[in-house]
């Protein structure tokens, strides 16, 4: 079952299924070592204008074997824009994918539906792997998978919030709706969160803030993948189902009394 | 020339390349993307781009990010 288990994304083929987020790390020395620790085959970076004496980080992560880069279209504000940023994006990592997140509102980051999904159907057209970050509404989700995206990424709560699997059970509806990868992408704390998700039939979990922003980012790394591993294989295994009376699982035979 | 380079004004000689623009960084032409008035300019077409004045150039570079 492991070895055939492969996240596939678009064509692309993947064995793990957990994708990190390269933000936010106190440095690129630590942010390397956390994606190595995570042992993750897609990472996602950001775009940023080029200035004297900031780390540029396409040297370094060019060195990590068998890594795949996502660039972002973070700081589009429309459709327009982030077009723009996913075909710079692509000039630099070589990389067809992208991650679409188009979030006007500063204050809560919450993805624009509208503009989202005009983006999506001009980038899928022009064979970019269109991976959108999303609320998570199953409408929506399944307009951008008939639009062509590789997969969706709904929200489990604000990026960079540790909130959790606050829309868990619209993340269930997505997953039972949909014939592309679902990844929950944004506001998880913890790694039995990941777990959780996992279970649930998530194909994928991209977590940043989360491992960035632990006391120790590589141990979480570490910590991360294997919860998304143990959240895969309970899912392979079938979960039990779930009932509202107990069920004995030692006999109730009486010899003890008389 | 003027042009804006990155959001600051810069000089160029006039009938400068993007090519030289990005000469200019340092940084090798493969790990950087370039938008000039809003339209992003493929590697290749770099050395063909003539840049004209009040051009507004961005150079791109990766950065951490979710």
């Amino acid at each position: 079952m492991a070895e055939s288990d492969e996240l596939i994304i678009g064509g692309h083929r993947f064995g793990s299924r957990l994708i990190l987020g390269t933000g936010k790390f106190a440095d690129t020395a630590v942010m390397l070592d956390a994606v190595k620790a995570a042992g993750c085959e897609l990472v996602t970076v950001a775009l940023r204008r080029f200035s004297e004496g900031v780390d540029d980080l396409c040297a370094p992560l060019a060195e990590c074997a068998g890594l795949t880069l996502m660039p972002n279209t973070s700081g589009a504000r429309n459709a327009r824009e982030a077009v723009r940023a996913a075909q710079a994006g692509r000039e630099i990592s070589g990389s067809p994918f992208v991650k679409v997140e188009i979030h006007p509102n500063p204050h809560h980051l919450m993805p624009d539906p509208i503009e989202t999904y005009q983006a999506c159907c001009e980038l899928a057209k022009d064979d970019f792997v269109v991976l959108p970050y999303i609320a998570a509404d199953p409408v929506l989700a399944k307009r951008l998978e008939d639009a062509g995206c590789a997969a969706v990424m709904p929200l489990g709560s604000a990026i960079g919030s540790g909130q959790g699997l606050q829309t868990f059970a619209m993340i269930e509806l997505i997953i039972s709706e949909s014939s592309i990868p679902v990844i929950v992408d944004a506001g998880l704390r913890a790694p039995s969160e990941a777990a959780a998700a996992m279970e649930a039939g998530c194909s994928a979990v991209l977590v940043n803030s989360a491992v960035a922003a632990a006391e120790n980012p590589v141990v979480m790394a570490a910590a991360f993948a294997q919860a998304v591993a143990a959240g895969r294989m309970a899912y392979n295994a079938g979960l039990m189902s779930r009932g509202t009376d107990a069920v004995a699982t030692s006999p109730l035979t009486a010899f003890l009394g008389r | 020339m003027n042009i804006v380079l990155n959001g600051e004004h810069a000089e160029f000689p006039a009938g400068a390349l993007l090519t030289e623009v990005v000469e200019c960084t340092g940084l090798l032409p493969e790990r950087v993307a370039t938008i000039v008035n809003e339209n992003v300019v493929p590697r290749a077409q770099r050395s063909v781009t003539e840049l004209n004045d009040g051009d507004i150039v961005e150079i791109l570079t990766l950065a951490g990010g979710g």
